[in-house]
């Protein structure tokens, strides 16, 4: 069971609403749209791809929290200290889901001259 | 969170590349964008093919060096308790000029090397357990048929092929023996015969194989495998099979070429399939010695087709392959005595690389086989590769501003 920390609670409450309006959506609105079994599944897959999205997007943000909170990262080449913009780089990401932003710090290198995408102290595969 | 640079999650990344490495780039993007609901294009499905599957071939090559410095670790910590089989062979694919303008460049066929690994589940025997051939090899209509398919498999496949007839309607054929394949795994390549030596020997290492009690190496008659053999699988005490099937074929045919009613062809090819099945070598070698002997010499300027080169053919596959040909020993040692499953192996991964259409840079089709061969791989390789930490890829390389 997860510690209930004031941020989740928030988070819980917030998912709770987006339910709510997923819900809504599917069984309040344009309901004259939803007479045929195929217009139903692409309503449900829709409010339930908007819901997906939104988990995984809470779930990067936590993370990013996560890493910032981490002693700066190094330069997997050659080990010197990454530069950090001030600002974390958003990146668009296809998903099974869809396209989720997800925002990660940017860390060049002076040395190498080149910049990666790191996870924290060690860089994880794929930058 | 394992993100590469490409823009996609892992799990439809791993997608993309997988069907991309089982059809056709175009039919890729169609399926994913039909099935899925992704819009990607065929350009785009290649280059992330191409990247996964260069990276793949890197690490094999990492491996081929570590296996030539002694530090290669065995995938598996314990050798199979039963016999395995090494079979190789090779496919035809088109390639082209590479880099080239837009369309295809100097075509020209290649020859890309497979090798099927397999583990079965055999056991030795004091007797021979099958002393007479089967009876498909004697099937007096089966057999022109059994034949063609074994050439068609062997031909260039530069021209059309004939149309064939109507299939008869399927029997429902009675499975009377259980699959004796444990486990396959497969490799292939576009590398010359030499560095290809290099990655069967590194299979054969990593899965153990060279510690197995009864261990076989079953070819046809192409020099290029045996070179493969005798430079790496012969010192680890593997047994060299000559393939039946393509025996089979040069035995047809020679005794279809050598004088005589059809009676008399077909009564020769039974007595020299049946020697060469319980391994009377000699008698088949004196036969086609004789059957040489008695059509003379070609004339000059003969095609390949003539009888005299058919029948001079057949004695020289036979002459350079006795060794090879002691099958009732290997059948007690519970080896196979063909090389179907790498004849298989080389149709699906035809099913891919090879058409009329497909023309393959180099480069792409070696990516697009180690990806291939890893989905064909029975021991959940395909996994193992995606688990594997990709190499570092810088995001970009234009240099930031410096922070305020």
């Amino acid at each position: 069971m997860a510690e209930q920390t004031p941020e989740y609670k928030a988070g819980r409450a917030k998912f709770l609403e987006e339910a709510g309006v997923a819900f809504d959506r599917m069984m309040k609105e344009d309901q004259e749209q939803m007479i045929t079994f195929d217009q139903m599944e692409d309503r449900a897959l829709e409010v339930g791809g908007q819901l997906q999205r939104w988990l995984v997007e809470q779930c990067l943000a936590k993370a990013a929290r996560r890493k910032a909170a981490a002693p700066p990262a190094c330069c997997p080449k050659c080990g010197k200290t990454l530069q950090f913009a001030p600002a974390p780089k958003e990146r668009r990401i296809r998903g099974r889901t869809g396209e989720v932003a997800v925002e990660r710090q940017e860390g060049y290198c002076p040395s190498c001259r080149k910049a990666f995408f790191p996870s924290g102290p060690r860089v994880e595969a794929g930058g | 969170m394992k993100l590469g640079v490409e823009g996609y999650a892992p799990a439809l990344f791993r997608k993309i590349v997988s069907q991309g490495a089982r059809y056709a780039f175009a039919e890729t993007a169609h399926n994913l964008q039909e099935l899925a609901g992704q819009e990607i294009s065929a350009q785009h499905v290649m280059r992330l093919t191409e990247r996964i599957g260069t990276e793949w071939a890197a690490q094999r090559d990492r491996e081929v060096e570590a296996f030539k410095q002694d530090r290669l670790a065995r995938t598996y910590t314990q050798a199979p308790a039963s016999a395995v089989a090494v079979m190789l062979d090779g496919g035809r694919l088109q390639v082209r000029e590479d880099p080239s303008g837009p369309g295809v460049q100097k075509p020209e066929w290649n020859e890309p090397k497979y090798g099927c690994f397999l583990t079965l589940d055999t056991k030795p025997t004091r007797d021979d357990p099958q002393p007479e051939p089967p009876a498909r090899f004697l099937d007096r209509a089966g057999v022109p048929t059994l034949v063609r398919q074994v050439q068609r498999l062997r031909a260039a496949s530069t021209t059309r092929e004939e149309p064939r007839k109507a299939a008869r309607p399927a029997k429902r054929r009675k499975r009377t023996l259980p699959s004796r394949i444990l486990l396959r795994t497969v490799i292939a390549s576009m590398a010359g015969v030499e560095v290809f030596g290099y990655y069967v020997a590194v299979e054969v290492y990593k899965r153990g194989l060279d510690l197995a009690p009864r261990k076989g190496c079953i070819c046809d008659g192409q020099k290029s495998n045996w070179t493969v053999y005798e430079r790496h699988l012969k010192a680890w005490g593997f047994i060299p099979i000559l393939d039946f099937l393509h025996l089979l074929t040069y035995l047809y045919a020679a005794a279809q070429a050598a004088s005589g009613t059809e009676k008399e062809r077909w009564a020769r090819y039974t007595q020299w399939l049946t020697w060469a099945w319980q391994g009377q070598r000699e008698k088949v070698l004196v036969a086609l010695n004789r059957a040489c002997q008695r059509a003379g010499e070609p004339p000059a300027g003969a095609s390949e087709s003539d009888p005299h080169c058919v029948l001079e053919t057949a004695r020289t596959y036979v002459t350079n392959n006795c060794d090879k040909m002691d099958y009732p020993r290997y059948r007690k040692l519970g080896l196979p005595v063909s090389s179907a499953p790498v004849e298989s192996t080389i149709k699906q991964f035809n099913k891919r690389v090879k058409g009329t259409e497909k023309f393959w840079r180099p480069k792409a089709a070696e990516a697009v086989l180690q990806v291939r061969a890893a989905q064909l791989s029975g021991d959940a390789r395909e996994d193992r590769l995606w688990a594997t930490p990709r190499p570092l890829r810088a995001a970009r390389y234009k240099p930031l501003r410096p922070a305020a």
